[in-house]
């Protein structure tokens, strides 16, 4: 049968903390009507959950504060400690993940069975942020397109060499190992180099297919190791920010960063951008080893400058051609506060400067989130 | 042991050959390889595929990674086993071998750890885990653009799995390999678990005359894989 226990929240906020607005003084009133219930142990629970939009979620939630009792009558007040409020808790659907913030009784009346409980959302403010219609995904993370030959030419000469080097290795190593392929494909066993007619089994299997294997998997490896150091055609690193990024500051672009190329940049774009980060887990495969899928995906992306500069000449600061001045208050607009339940689970906040060049590796430096305080992200 | 649920048909690939070969005085058949490789549809392929074994007495064991009691599976052609992970339950693999034709089994142990089963007859060893050419067909089978990089790249990374594959290409619908890959590598992070209490699923090979089907999932694409 239906107890019909309740939550009621209430505010009253004479009795709350001193200056401790616009939460203190919210109670909670756990109505527990059922006389069988009374001498039952009971908790009442505020939590706030990351619900992950998924067919096989792994969600996760966070105990923001715990009252044991025993029922001793049909009311009772539970005052909600401030520092459960003093983190603006607020609810949030987004494109993967969903925020609750809610309270929860449970009455341990049951050996067996489930116990009584009720569930009531916490009577928080909706907290509605600007609409935004960038490609998040593009913003945060752009095509890169870059020329080998232009890139191979403004890298260091050691890393020019180190490129060279291994292009030569490889294609020697290439040519060998397929000349040997060849060679015992057409050999009888005996008289084989390298490559077996047979496999370990002792079933029959082609040499000419297992060099084609190998050079793949040679190609593949120099082609990762060229690509590194294609990115050393120039320095590109965070300068320590001091002291916090709030709506009012303003800050030059050139205090960010600094940097220096080897080679002169044409056309060279740089952006800082920002996004809400939504983290959560699944589970894909069967069987008994079973995939958690980690995910981070970028929504509400924000562009905070972008400059095109038509020559940064080599050897030169990048950051003297950025002097302008930016400000971060389109973020605190657009971006819901974070609300981190865990480190796998919740809303994060993200932001990066990238430099994009059309014929060199994209450069980009991921920045600390710690110069920001969350309360400036509350007021629209 | 025997109760499983199925998923979608999947495609086949026979990566492995072993349409062609000939299994007739094999006794134990080994698939190793990493989780989402394709042992189990190997083994469902063999079960309902190849002439050596297709329509005649089998027996399908789900171990849940525990030991199982053999005595009283007997006289069958072919006997699988999927899966062993430990080489406690050996000793019940050897029992299946004394009374059954054939046994197929599919492997997160070492090779060697068969080597003396050598002495019951003719055994047969497949990696499913090292063939990147597969991962290309798959993707080439789903229309989704890859260079032979971004595939040895992926192959590095997380072995020859279809499963870790289709997370991948799911988290990033639209992209090719090597963007999908570059993104979750920035966004992502894929780990396996061992899971105590899972529900077996029976691999279904489709019609490979038929294109691909993928099973509709709600809100977002979802792919169909042939890990086992």
């Amino acid at each position: 049968m239906p107890k019909n226990v309740d939550i009621l929240f209430s505010f009253d906020p004479e009795k709350g903390e001193a200056r401790q607005p616009p939460h203190a003084g919210l109670r909670a009133k756990l109505i527990i009507p059922d006389p069988e219930l009374i001498g039952k142990k009971a908790t009442f629970t505020i939590k706030r959950h990351v619900q992950v939009k998924d067919s096989r979620p792994v969600h996760d939630t966070e105990e923001m504060f715990k009252h044991k009792f025993t029922v001793r009558g049909e009311k009772v007040t539970v005052p909600i400690p401030h520092h459960v409020l003093e983190d603006h808790p607020f609810q949030y659907d987004g494109e993967q993940i969903e925020i609750k913030c809610f309270g929860e009784l449970v009455i341990n009346d049951k050996l067996i069975r489930k116990d009584t409980s009720v569930q009531k959302d916490l009577p928080v403010e909706a907290l509605k942020k600007w609409e935004v219609l960038t490609n998040t995904n593009e913003l945060i993370e752009p095509k890169d397109i870059f020329s080998f030959s232009k890139n191979l030419m403004a890298i260091p000469s050691h890393n020019k060499i180190a490129t060279l080097g291994l292009l030569v290795v490889g294609l020697v190593v290439i040519v060998v190992n397929m000349l040997i392929g060849y060679h015992d494909q057409f050999s009888p066993e005996h008289a084989t180099y390298f490559y077996s007619h047979f496999d370990s089994d002792g079933d029959g299997s082609s040499p000419l297919v297992k060099a084609l294997s190998g050079c793949g998997a040679i190609g593949a490896a120099i082609w990762f190791a060229i690509r590194r150091q294609l990115r050393k055609y120039m320095t590109f690193k965070f300068k320590p920010i001091t002291g916090s990024i709030n709506r009012q500051s303003e800050h030059t672009v050139s205090d960010l960063f600094y940097g220096v190329s080897r080679t002169d940049l044409k056309d060279v774009t740089l952006r800082i951008v920002a996004c809400n980060m939504e983290k959560g887990k699944y589970v894909r495969g069967s069987g008994s080893n079973q995939r958690t899928v980690s995910f981070s995906t970028p929504v509400r992306g924000v562009l905070l400058y972008s400059k095109k500069v038509t020559l940064i000449p080599k050897n030169q600061p990048v950051e003297n051609h950025f002097r302008d001045s930016m400000s971060f208050e389109p973020m605190f607009k657009v971006l819901y506060p974070p609300s981190e339940v865990s480190e796998s689970h919740g809303l994060f906040i993200y932001w990066e400067v990238q430099l994009i060049h059309n014929d060199f590796v994209d450069q980009e430096l991921a920045g600390d989130t710690v110069h920001f305080r969350r309360e400036d992200f509350f007021t629209a | 042991m025997n109760t499983a649920t199925e998923q979608s048909p999947i495609l086949f690939d026979d990566f492995l050959g072993l349409e062609g070969e000939d299994f007739r005085q094999t006794r134990l058949i080994v698939f190793a390889g990493i989780s989402g490789s394709g042992k189990s549809t190997a083994l469902k392929f063999l079960c309902d595929h190849h002439p050596a074994f297709s329509g005649k007495p089998q027996r399908w064991i789900w171990t849940m990674e525990k030991t199982w009691d053999a005595a009283r599976i007997r006289c069958n052609r072919l006997v699988v086993v999927d899966e062993v992970s430990h080489p406690r339950q050996l000793p019940a693999v050897a029992r299946l071998l004394k009374q059954n034709q054939t046994v197929a089994v599919a492997s997160h142990l070492k090779p060697a750890w068969f080597w003396p089963f050598r002495l019951a007859g003719r055994y047969r060893h497949f990696l499913t885990d090292h063939d990147c050419a597969k991962i290309a067909r798959h993707l080439t089978r789903h229309g989704i653009s890859h260079t032979a990089a971004a595939v040895e790249e992926f192959c590095r990374r997380h072995g020859a799995s279809y499963v870790d594959l289709d997370c991948i290409l799911e988290r990033h619908p639209g992209e090719s390999l090597d963007r999908a890959l570059h993104l979750s590598l920035k966004l992502d992070r894929l780990t396996i678990e061992r899971s105590k209490q899972w529900i077996p699923v029976m691999p279904v090979i489709g019609d490979t005359r038929k294109p691909f089907e993928r099973a509709p999932t709600a809100g977002r694409p979802r792919w169909a894989s042939c890990g086992g």
